[in-house]
């Protein structure tokens, strides 16, 4: 009657361990899984707010009269090369700095290529650099614009980007 | 089969359930985040895109004309092949194209369509259409 007795609890104890076993790893792997993909969420939901932000920053420096075409006060879809070169001028002066500083807010460098050209100097320049050090780290958000070129009357692509956190 | 026994299974199963279920609602949810994210960006970068693809002045001999006055005297005309390799030059030429890394759609049209460009698109981010005196063009960025 004793054996019995304690082979039957020895059996209950066994079973109960190994339920106990199965569920503690099951919600291991459960707490894994969901920990892994709220992880993931959140990386989302980085890049999606680091997408806005950028974008958001992108639309600014385009409508910015500092870079903007006009004719006769009236503003058209492009910038124009020459307010480019000359804009670091207008940048470094002193009632400048912190204005722009603030406007562009932490980004590392805002600058435009052109593909078309290979020179260095106005108007054959392939890069207008509007702000910071073009660097290595980050990601880099770009979007297409317009560069029209007063002295020519002609109007090149070039590629707005920005290097900002990634 | 023992009660024991019956007992784990049925949990097994209780608990694979709700591990499938967290797999497939999150996978659903990501899923939507990442369409939502890749329409704000597109979506500006097709307008500006279409945009400065209309206004370059493209070079032929001495003459340099705007892309949008050879794109409406290609439908004028009906003939579009220079059109054709001028649009593809700035927009996949391997050193200076804009769209060398993306999948895109352009659609010239008259009466007819008269250049078809790029790829069908399953989703994509359509820029407003481009209108001509004769004829649009329209731009999609596939997302």
């Amino acid at each position: 009657m004793q054996v019995y007795t304690n082979n039957r609890g020895q059996l209950e104890i066994g079973i109960t361990t190994m339920v106990l076993i199965v569920f503690i790893l099951l919600l291991l792997f459960s707490l894994i899984l969901y920990f892994r993909f709220t992880y993931l969420e959140l990386e989302e939901t980085k890049a999606t707010l680091l997408d806005q932000k950028y974008n958001s920053l992108l639309s600014v420096i385009i409508g910015l009269p500092e870079f903007r075409c006009s004719r006769g006060g009236v503003e058209s879809e492009c910038l124009d090369a020459v307010k480019l070169e000359g804009f670091s001028d207008v940048r470094n002066a002193n009632d400048n700095k912190e204005y722009y500083g603030n406007l562009f807010g932490n980004v590392k460098g805002i600058w435009i290529e052109v593909p078309t050209d290979a020179g260095n100097s106005y108007p054959d320049k392939n890069k207008f650099q509007i702000f910071g050090s073009e660097g290595s780290n980050g990601g880099i958000y770009s979007v297409p614009v317009s560069l029209y070129y007063p002295e020519s009357k002609r109007y090149k692509i070039g590629i707005l980007k920005i290097r900002g956190e990634l | 089969m023992k009660r024991g026994q019956g007992e784990i299974i049925g949990l097994v199963v209780v608990v694979l359930l709700l591990v499938f279920a967290l797999i497939f609602f999150v996978k659903i949810k990501s899923s939507d985040d990442e369409n939502e994210s890749r329409l704000i960006r597109s979506n500006l970068r097709a307008n500006s895109a279409l945009n400065a693809l209309m206004k370059v002045h493209v070079e032929d001999d001495d003459e340099k004309r705007q892309m949008k006055d050879l794109i409406e005297e290609c439908i004028l005309t009906n003939n579009c092949d220079d059109v054709s390799s001028n649009l593809m030059y700035y927009l996949e030429d391997p050193t200076q194209g804009i769209f060398t890394n993306e999948k895109y759609r352009l659609i010239v049209s008259g009466d007819h369509d008269l250049v078809s460009l790029g790829n069908d698109c399953k989703s994509s981010i359509s820029a407003s259409p481009f209108i001509l005196r004769n004829g649009k063009v329209e731009f999609k960025i596939c997302t």
